[in-house]
């Protein structure tokens, strides 16, 4: 009998059904992988097994017993645990500390450190995962906070383990390494539930894959009995991985000079040691690195977030550097940030309000003094239909909005505002493959305006797939400029990692 | 474990205008109707007919004109604090400087009065108006321009100033000191300088300064490039900054605007109500019930007129009551209490939100 089966789960918010009668069955010891796009009602569904949902009709059963998970502690108990896409760790707090929150063994009334060391040295030994029990998790990498979080959950006796899109955020030699972890844990008897929409890594780790679309199951295979066409077929609904279509870059004057640019990180260490950059307008510049290398630093710089210490900053010839972010984009620089829920937008404000940000206080909305509701209502709709952002109304919150439909907003008001330089971190973090394809489409159209685009991206294959020509950023400085047709990713990787970099080899 | 925010209801920014109001004016009513109902239970303890009691407390003040006009003068300065702490409350700016900043003006708007009583009443009237306005203003921008650009957390800078402001102005009034009248006030300011009444009782034609000051917040919120500016920088102050509000300037705004509003309504109480500035003015505290009032409304101007309207109501009903049944007085402060309590909890959640989002650590994959 399978270790976990759901059986006709629905699920609704409102007038959205997230779920729709939606069966599930995991068999002990195994991955399984749960795919589909973002929007499929992959999450909601964990959520309700690990008791953060109530679903509106439909049964649980764990071990062939029928269950009521009605909160996480029942989950718990019951050895579900859940590592989120967003971390739940008290950042100045030890790792220790953070493993038995909740639980903490306690000495005289008081938090019983030693006990917590060693009950987190245990865990890390008997389950191979390495931590350092006393280190702060302010000072830890992603990769290792996420270790912790797993770790967490092993803690509190989870046989099952839920995923969610946990590779999102590591690079990809943490990703190995999380795989190494997940094989090991499975190996030990743990059962593997695996939220994700890369399918590389499904048919990579998984044991078997369910595909989820529009809150619907598709359908449950072994991982070995198919590939990753068939599934991303399954997941669309589309016959074909979507290639990106693009002419030849037709590169004209320069739009953007960075010259010798220094910045410092938060906690004062130099993040940038002297950049040198080049963007022309009507080409797409990637910039490749491992995460932490500079990348963010120099995006931030660029948008007025963060002070440069040293160095020049030219938007066509005119000095940009450590303007505040308003005058930067009244030089022409659009910026699609990282973080869209952060930074990006006000999630709990309406998608009109939203997309009047920059230029709220200009024509064809209003003027210094004055907005006009009307105008604004129409300028909003007029752009939710441009750029196909999926919303009954434009008055309803963003957070309302899936990932993908909530990027679309944020390129439909920045590409809006016609800038010469588009600035793009993560474009299409957390997205699903029809969403990821539709925002290529419209970075290489925007490309084609005449704009001058940079690229930021942790997702090599995307680097490769949309620049004509990458910089690779390692250690503060950009270590190579490459023509996209020339370059190879095992180049590419040389670069990255500080092994080669350009003056020193051929 | 997922944020609090994905789990509660969203509040949608921008529904209609009568939708919105109308939401803004229920929830007050439920909250004042929910502490109603205890106090209810406690007039039964006492062995009171809570019936009676109520029907002079929230029936009887409709029942004549005189007793209405009562109720719309209990408001006037209720809706002008409350209109004061929304707007910063609106940018996540918790200015609770509101009764000190009140005071001052009272204070400068006797002066005025008193100094300048040569002027023609069209000129002298809004003259100390704005003097008041200046007064409350200056105070409250000291405490926004700390804030905005030394980082000094506002919740304790405007609480400990508000305390400066009334030391001050007590000072001033107190026999001895500069201003200072027979009796702990300041002299009567000139006929010319104070509302006229509007019928027998107490509601004077100052009214009309609330009801511009209500048209004129919505007006700054919903319709202009600041208002968008100040709901942001409250909705989310990164997404503000990188879209380019200016988010110091915003919140140095705010305060100022909260300033000028709580010293209106001292300038208004000077002139309509006391005709002086005394010290049995920080009685009242009228700046305090403000900050009940805005969060009473949910932070919504629509809402400050209900939640305003509702206080005076009991103002009121609570003298009505107390001539006309046995019941104690003192049980509609246990109610006023009980409001306070069930609104104040807001604000300490808004509170812990907001350094929660400062303080939030890990990586965000959207």
């Amino acid at each position: 009998m399978d270790q976990i089966q759901l059986r006709q789960i629905t699920k609704t918010f409102g007038a959205l059904v997230a779920d729709d009668q939606v069966d599930l069955d995991v068999r002990q010891g195994e991955i399984h992988a749960l795919v589909g796009e973002n929007g499929a009602g992959k999450t909601t569904l964990m959520k309700i097994l690990f008791g953060l949902y109530r679903p509106d009709s439909g049964t649980i059963y764990l071990d062939g017993q029928e269950m009521d998970i009605t909160s996480p502690h029942v989950a718990i108990a019951h050895g579900i645990g859940m590592v989120h896409q967003h971390f739940m760790l008290l950042p100045s707090l030890t790792v220790a500390e953070n493993i038995v929150l909740g639980m903490e063994p306690t000495r005289g009334g008081l938090l019983d450190k030693a006990r917590a060391r060693e009950l987190t040295r245990e865990l890390s030994q008997r389950y191979g995962l390495r931590v350092d029990a006393d280190a702060p998790v302010r000072d830890l990498s992603v990769g290792l906070r996420q270790r912790v979080e797993i770790l967490k959950a092993l803690a509190r006796g989870a046989r099952i383990l839920i995923l969610d899109e946990p590779t999102a955020v590591l690079t990809p030699q943490e990703t190995d390494e999380l795989f190494r972890i997940l094989k090991g844990l499975v190996e030990g008897g743990m059962t593997i539930i695996f939220i994700t929409h890369k399918l590389r890594e499904v048919m990579e780790i998984a044991d078997r894959v369910t595909v989820m679309r529009l809150g619907k199951k598709v359908g449950t295979m072994n991982t070995a009995d198919t590939n990753e066409r068939d599934l991303a077929r399954m997941m669309i609904g589309r016959d074909h991985i979507p290639v990106v279509h693009k002419e030849k870059a037709n590169p004209g004057e320069l739009v953007l000079e960075v010259r010798n640019l220094t910045a410092l990180d938060e906690a004062g260490a130099p993040a940038l040691r002297g950049v040198d950059l080049d963007v022309s307008s009507g080409e797409i510049l990637g910039i490749a690195g491992v995460e932490g290398n500079g990348q963010t630093e120099l995006v931030e710089v660029l948008t007025g977030l963060r002070k440069a210490t040293g160095g020049d900053v030219r938007l066509f010839g005119r000095r940009i550097v450590n303007l505040n972010p308003r005058l930067v984009r009244d030089n022409g620089l659009a910026y699609v940030p990282e973080d869209r829920i952060k930074h990006g937008t006000a999630p709990a404000a309406s998608i009109r309000d939203n997309l009047a940000m920059s230029r709220f206080d200009r024509a064809p909305i209003g003027n210094r003094w004055w907005m006009f509701p009307r105008r604004l209502s129409r300028y909003a709709r007029d752009l939710v239909k441009r750029y196909d952002i999926r919303t009954r109304d434009i008055k309803l919150p963003v957070s309302s909005l899936s990932g993908g439909n909530m990027q679309k907003l944020v390129l439909a008001r920045e590409l809006s505002m016609n800038p010469d330089l588009l600035v793009v971190a993560q474009p299409t973090r957390g997205l699903d493959i029809g969403a990821t394809q539709s925002v290529h489409e419209r970075l290489v159209a925007e490309r084609d305006r005449g704009t001058a685009v940079l690229l930021v991206s942790a997702e090599l294959s995307e680097i490769m797939a949309l620049s004509d020509r990458i910089a690779v950023m390692y250690g503060g400085q950009v270590t190579g400029v490459f023509d996209a047709a020339e370059v190879t990713e095992e180049e590419l990787g040389l670069y990255m990692l500080g092994i080669k970099r350009a003056g020193e080899a051929a | 474990m997922e944020s609090i925010e994905e789990l509660a209801p969203q509040k949608p920014s921008g529904e209609s205008f009568l939708v919105a109001s109308l939401k803004a004016a229920v929830r007050p009513i439920g909250v004042v109707a929910l502490a109603l109902l205890i106090g209810m239970g406690i007039i039964l303890y006492t062995q009171e007919n809570p019936f009676i009691a109520y029907q002079n407390l929230l029936i009887a003040p409709f029942q004549s004109w005189d007793t209405f006009s009562n109720v719309l003068f209990y408001a006037i300065p209720l809706v002008l604090t409350g209109l004061a702490t929304l707007v910063s409350f609106r940018a996540n700016v918790f200015n609770i400087g509101t009764e000190g900043q009140l005071q001052l003006g009272a204070l400068v708007t006797a002066w005025g009065a008193l100094t300048f009583s040569g002027l023609p009443a069209v000129v002298l009237v809004p003259f100390i108006i704005a003097l008041g306005a200046l007064a409350g203003m200056i105070w409250s921008g000291i405490a926004g321009w700390m804030r905005a650009y030394l980082g000094a957390t506002e919740l304790v800078s405007t609480l400990m100033m508000s305390y400066i402001a009334i030391d001050i102005t007590t000072y001033f009034v107190t026999p001895g000191g500069p201003l200072a009248g027979p009796g702990g006030a300041t002299n009567l300011i000139p006929l010319k300088a104070q509302f006229p009444t509007i019928g027998n009782e107490l509601l004077h034609w100052g009214i009309i300064v609330p009801i511009l000051a209500v048209i004129a917040v919505y007006l700054l919120l919903y319709r202009t490039p600041l208002g968008y500016e100040i709901r942001m920088v409250g909705a989310n102050p990164s997404f503000a900054l990188f879209g380019g509000v200016p988010v110091p300037r915003v919140i140095l705004a705010t305060s100022l605007i909260t300033g000028i509003l709580a010293g209106v309504a001292g300038a208004v109480q000077v002139m309509g109500f006391a005709h002086q500035y005394a010290t049995s003015f920080t009685d009242p505290q009228w700046g305090w019930t403000g900050v009940t009032v805005a969060l009473l409304a949910r932070l919504e101007p629509i809402g400050v007129v209900v939640a305003a309207l509702l206080y005076a109501l009991l103002e009121e009903g609570t003298q009505l009551m107390q001539n006309n049944t046995n019941v104690d007085h003192n049980i509609i402060g246990v109610v006023q209490g009980l409001i306070i309590l069930f609104v104040t909890a807001q604000i300490a959640v808004a509170w812990l939100r907001r350094r929660r989002a400062s303080a939030t650590p890990a990586v965000e994959a959207a």
